[in-house]
């Protein structure tokens, strides 16, 4: 049971990855917390949905269109919602995005109904790969491998490439990196277009996993909020090991201790956190403003 | 800067300091024991009068309320139809309870303050539970339809019920498990008033019966992973599997036992009537064993089912049928007493054998439906079919 147990806290700690990765982002360049993120993510599962069931298109290029649709949509929203509050206080931009999250879920119950749906044909059983005592359908291997795969490729394009050099030099400091020649109004719009767009690819593996509705986004971002805090937000090898080590825990959690108080513990583990190591396992000091 | 900082810190906690003092005071203020009910809402002058449905209308529960509000519609057409052109016409006013208690407290307060209705309908058994206190210092009539959980029978003189208490259909499951020779079972049950309710008279009456419980797992609401679950329940090899979940939860759960090759006889609650069972697994859901207090071969249900097929294009499941039988028995009483809460209150307790659709309705001294009976049913072919 115990290798079943970690495998599919594997498959939801990729998920906690990915959804940590948007937090962290937006949070190591701007300095506020986009709690609007788990919507974006509810809008790629959304977006993913109509691909596939509407217009028919094959899974890998609908949770591609998931990532372009939720980035531009990332980058709108900061555009009208965000950016005029940058100036005013750092508690502005929060508020607004918490209003922005409220406006995203209640449209699409309007559009959509409060019901479940589902990305595929849930009335059969799908091939699945045996792993000695227990098998794992194959939708479960595509959601952990192609996340890793989406995490590896952000990591390595952050760390290595110009543009992700840009979007590091204006996490540092803004004016010295716009001194320096990097536009950084320009760069924020990238950050907003990636870290949006990787939620509405996650949001899109969730659908997948499970089901989607317009209320996913709220447990979702939160707990994609709690791996980033745990992992220390701002740092990206930290969203990677918050997210995993979240998954982890609330499997074996659930395996050993309690299924009942599963989500309670991802509440427990964000008040721990913040009290005693607010900068999380890899965080830098929070910026004094 | 600081300064204005400071000072408008200093000003949002006091404003949330008084708000939360006025809030206070009036819990304690409608908390000094019985109110008078506000006056009874003459509606002669409006030409209409209303009861009030406090149900989700939102979240995990929503395939309910959409199967209220059409069993309800016909209800109302009926009862409204039989009027005289002048009289008065009925109407439902529907407020969301979000599956939450506190919301469903909220939603019956503002129908009763605001819409002054002297009947309000409630959904699930924890909603049932938190609204009882109101509806018996208000003195307003709780009906509730589908609610089930042994508890409500201690929740008060205002509050009547037609599906039977848990503990029969406990039993009945229980029975019925045991019949089949099963001997070593597992209980998968969702973790609030309801679940932990029927599954407690479960695995009382299979103890009793000599089976043996070989595992009990809880979920929370709303949850869509089991897998965690599932795999405890498998490692305990039962014989067979008790799911107590709502229907939602149980198509994630249900497919995720197929997935993991759970080799075991399949049994559920009532919630396994819901047509979005079918709908959405009829091939995985095959063979699963469910209670159902109801007669589905009566001619009540039969000539309500027409009806309804008629209208909506689809069968009506129990839960329709309660839903139609409270509207139209309420209408009943407040034709007869009129809309004071007490009135009806009592006309409600002294009724005895009215036959609709969901089966013989009598309540006892505690305002629970008695003469109810069970049906074994069991899905083949994408259909819930008597086993």
């Amino acid at each position: 049971m115990l290798a079943e147990v970690i495998c599919n806290g594997l498959i939801a700690g990729s998920v906690y990855a990915l959804a940590a990765l948007g937090y962290t982002l937006v949070y190591g360049v701007l300095g506020f917390v986009n709690f609007a993120h788990g919507e974006f993510m509810m809008v790629g599962a959304f977006v993913a949905y109509i691909a596939v069931t509407w217009i028919g298109l094959p899974l890998p290029a609908a949770v591609g269109l998931s990532f372009l649709a939720t980035g531009v949509l990332g980058v709108l929203v900061e555009r009208t919602a965000y950016r005029p509050l940058y100036r005013k206080s750092r508690l502005a931009p929060v508020i607004s995005s918490l209003g922005v999250s409220m406006m995203l879920r209640a449209a699409f119950q309007l559009g959509f109904g409060p019901q479940e749906r589902s990305l595929r044909d849930i009335d059969t059983v799908p091939t699945a790969l045996a792993l000695g005592g227990f098998s794992v359908p194959w939708y479960r291997i595509a959601v952990l491998v192609s996340s890793i795969a989406i995490l590896a490729m952000l990591h390595v394009w952050i760390t290595r490439s110009r543009l992700g050099k840009a979007i590091r030099a204006v996490a540092q400091s803004p004016d010295l990196a716009q001194a320096s020649g990097v536009n950084h109004l320009l760069t924020i719009s990238l950050v907003f277009l990636v870290a949006s767009g990787v939620g509405g690819a996650s949001g899109a593996m969730v659908a997948l996993d499970r089901s989607l509705d317009p209320n996913m986004g709220v447990m979702l971002g939160f707990k994609g909020f709690t791996a980033s805090v745990v992992g220390g937000i701002g740092s990206l090898r930290g969203a990677w090991v918050g997210g995993f080590l979240l998954g982890l825990c609330e499997h074996l959690f659930a395996a050993y201790v309690s299924t009942g108080y599963r989500d309670a513990l991802t509440f427990v583990v964000l008040v721990i956190f913040l009290l005693a190591m607010p900068n999380g396992l890899f965080g830098k000091a929070f910026r004094k403003a | 800067m600081k300064k204005t900082r400071f000072l408008g810190l200093i000003a949002t906690g006091l404003a949330i300091a008084v708000f939360a003092a006025s809030c206070g005071k009036k819990k304690e203020e409608t908390a000094s024991a019985p109110v008078p009910k506000p006056a009874p809402a003459v509606q002669e002058a409006k030409q209409v009068f209303s009861i009030g449905y406090a149900i989700p209308l939102t979240g995990p529960a929503v395939s309910y309320s959409e199967i209220q509000k059409k069993a309800v519609e016909i209800a109302l057409t009926e009862v409204n139809e039989a009027r005289a052109p002048q009289a008065a016409k009925m109407k439902v006013l529907w407020e969301d309870s979000k599956l939450d208690p506190s919301v469903a407290v909220t939603a019956m307060k503002k129908l009763i303050d605001v819409d002054k209705v002297p009947v309000v309908l409630g959904f699930s058994s924890g909603e049932i539970l938190s609204m009882a206190a109101t509806a018996n210092r208000t003195q307003t009539v709780l009906v509730a339809p589908m609610a089930s959980a042994a508890a409500i029978s201690e929740a008060g003189q205002f509050v009547f019920r037609l599906s039977p208490s848990d503990t029969f259909q406990g039993k009945v499951i229980a029975d019925v498990i045991c019949g089949d020779g099963k001997k070593k079972v597992a209980v998968l049950y969702v973790n609030n008033d309801w679940g932990a309710g029927l599954k407690g008279s479960f695995t009382t009456q299979l103890k009793k019966l000599g089976a043996v419980v070989a595992i009990e797992e809880p979920s929370n609401p709303e949850d869509k992973d089991f897998r965690t679950q599932l795999a405890k329940i498998k490692g305990a090899s039962p014989e067979a599997l008790v799911l107590f979940l709502h229907p939602q939860e149980a198509i994630h759960a249900i497919r995720q036992i197929r997935e993991m090759k759970l080799e075991v006889a399949l049994y559920g609650g009532d919630t396994f009537s819901d047509a979005s069972i079918c709908e959405k697994i009829p091939s995985l859901a095959e063979g699963i064993v469910f209670a159902l207090p109801a007669k589905p071969s009566s001619p009540e249900f039969q000539a309500f089912a027409k009806k309804y097929e008629a209208k909506f294009g689809e069968k009506p499941d129990i839960n329709a049928a309660v839903g139609y039988d409270s509207v139209k028995l309420v209408a009943a009483v407040m034709d007869k007493v009129g809309t004071t809460g007490e009135a009806i209150r009592q006309e409600l307790a002294a009724t005895k054998g009215y036959r609709g659709a969901s089966g013989e309705v009598s309540f006892d001294a505690n305002g629970d439906v008695v003469s109810k009976q069970f049906d074994v049913l069991v899905i083949r072919g994408g259909k819930p079919v008597a086993r």
